[in-house]
């Protein structure tokens, strides 16, 4: 469970019998859960954008690996098709100049095979990979600073009740006050 | 933690409903505390399921680095396998084959010469192993050069630019492409320095040497491709290996990220528990106050009318 997304809490002055200080303390307290909605949103939102980011960053690994394979792969091949000529020409009695021509191709076509398969494509990936993580950052300080303003409305609400609480005691004293003169 | 057991007295089962006389703030106080009890229960189990998780993820982070080691260790195994194969020996043999051919085509004094020029190729190919420094390393490939190009084998002298190429000794294919010099220096010098029986010596010797060098020259031809095929499977190994290494960076990576959100969560469900607390012992405070004021303004009320 997530409790920052869990439901705000809202006062209506109308459904409670409010003097002055009151009201004004209930509209302050609606002013910062408003702040602080505003700000829960942008936090599940960078929340979404750090996941989205860091997903991205994971694939674009995967697929880096993929490529980094598939080049090997693609240049082993290569060399193999120029090895097993060379052999076939070396066995078989006489010179032929063409499986020679073809073994030579083979062989020089290998290593570029290999960067374009692979080292090429592996390189974009890493690319990528390092902007999903800069974007995964970015989603980090947006959630940070979400937190903070969350942080500063919630301690403003806590001074609005720590205000409300003291009228309320200052009401409690002036009542004893004139009970004790009345008295 | 047993984030079921209800630990404050105020727990929101145990809150009476809101009938209670006092004043309007008074009631918006106990509203705030119920609110924040139930905000506080909620922290407390999303902390003891957080923490959970996070255990969890810790241990499959641990574990894919781990196996990321591992295969990293493979590929580098599989990666000198292939650079064994492909690199050196298939070097080696690539220079036994040349010196070889040259052999067969102008006997025995090419024979020196081919020697020569091996150490020379292999000095300048592995001069950097060895501490040579790249000026000799340079030199060294020219004279492997000219020694091909004395033993008077065109066919060699065109292996050399093979073998240069792949040895990365520029100089020596510059020298060895410049042209080649006539065969049968070798076989005249002979001649002229003995009589009819000394030539026929010499001949013979010539003769087995040629053939010797042919056979060696076919294993060599057979050696070389072979070895480079071999490393090119064994680098392939590597390459495999090295991607499984990426892979399991990746998992770990996914991990990492799912623990940073389980930190947040734990940092959020803290932070609101704390605040929960405060806010209870706050109004709990504020209430016996209140509560205790009233009852004094009852008492006065009590004694003025006795």
């Amino acid at each position: 469970m997530n409790v920052a997304g869990s439901t705000s809490v809202s006062f209506s002055s109308a459904g409670i019998a409010l003097d002055p200080e009151g009201r004004v303390a209930v509209l302050v307290l609606e002013q910062q859960q408003t702040q602080e909605d505003a700000a829960r949103e942008d936090k599940a939102l960078a929340r979404q954008r750090f996941v989205e980011a860091s997903n991205q960053e994971v694939e674009s690994m995967r697929d880096k690996a993929g490529d980094i394979w598939k080049g090997a792969f693609v240049q082993g091949a290569a060399t193999l098709t120029a090895s097993t000529i060379q052999v076939r020409d070396a066995l078989t009695p006489g010179r032929d100049l063409m499986e020679e021509a073809k073994a030579a191709a083979a062989s020089s076509a290998a290593p570029l095979l290999g960067k374009f398969f692979g080292d090429v494509p592996a390189a974009e990936e890493d690319a990528n990979a390092k902007h999903a993580s800069a974007l995964a950052e970015q989603a980090r300080w947006q959630l940070d600073d979400a937190n903070q303003v969350i942080d500063k409305a919630e301690t403003a609400q806590d001074k609005t009740l720590d205000w409300a609480s003291s009228v309320n005691a200052n009401q409690a004293s002036a009542e004893t006050g004139i009970i004790a003169g009345f008295a | 933690m047993n984030a079921a057991q209800a630990t404050s007295a105020f727990a929101p089962s145990s809150v009476a409903p809101l009938r209670m006389a006092g004043t309007p703030e008074l009631r918006m106080l106990v509203l705030m505390v119920q609110n924040q009890l139930v905000q506080g229960e909620a922290a407390k189990t999303d902390i003891a399921l957080s923490e959970d998780q996070l255990k969890d993820l810790r241990e499959q982070v641990r574990a894919a680095l781990e196996q990321a080691r591992e295969a990293e260790e493979e590929s580098g195994f599989f990666a000198g396998i292939g650079d064994a194969l492909g690199g050196d020996l298939a070097t080696l043999a690539q220079v036994v084959a040349v010196a070889a051919a040259a052999i067969v085509t102008c006997g025995a004094a090419a024979a020196v010469l081919a020697t020569i020029a091996i150490a020379c190729t292999l000095a300048s190919k592995y001069g950097e192993e060895l501490g040579i420094p790249p000026n000799v390393a340079m030199g060294l490939g020219i004279a492997a050069a000219v020694s091909m190009v004395a033993a008077g084998n065109v066919g060699g002298a065109a292996g050399a630019v093979g073998t240069a190429s792949s040895g990365s000794t520029v100089a020596a294919s510059a020298g060895a492409a410049a042209g080649s010099v006539a065969p049968g220096v070798a076989v005249g010098t002979a001649v002229s320095s003995g009589g009819l029986a000394a030539t026929a010596t010499a001949a013979s010797k010539v003769t087995w040497l040629t053939e010797v060098a042919g056979d060696v020259g076919f294993v060599a031809n057979i050696v070389a491709p072979s070895a480079s095929g071999a490393g090119a499977g064994a680098r392939v190994a590597g390459a495999y290996y090295h991607s499984e290494a990426i892979e399991h960076d990746a998992d770990a990576k996914q991990a990492q990220s799912r623990e940073t959100l389980e930190n947040l969560d734990i940092d959020a469900a803290l932070e609101l528990f704390e605040r929960a607390v405060d806010r209870q012992l706050s109004v709990a405070s504020q209430t016996h106050q209140t509560m205790e004021s009233n009852q004094q303004s009852k008492l006065l009320i009590i004694q003025g009318v006795a």
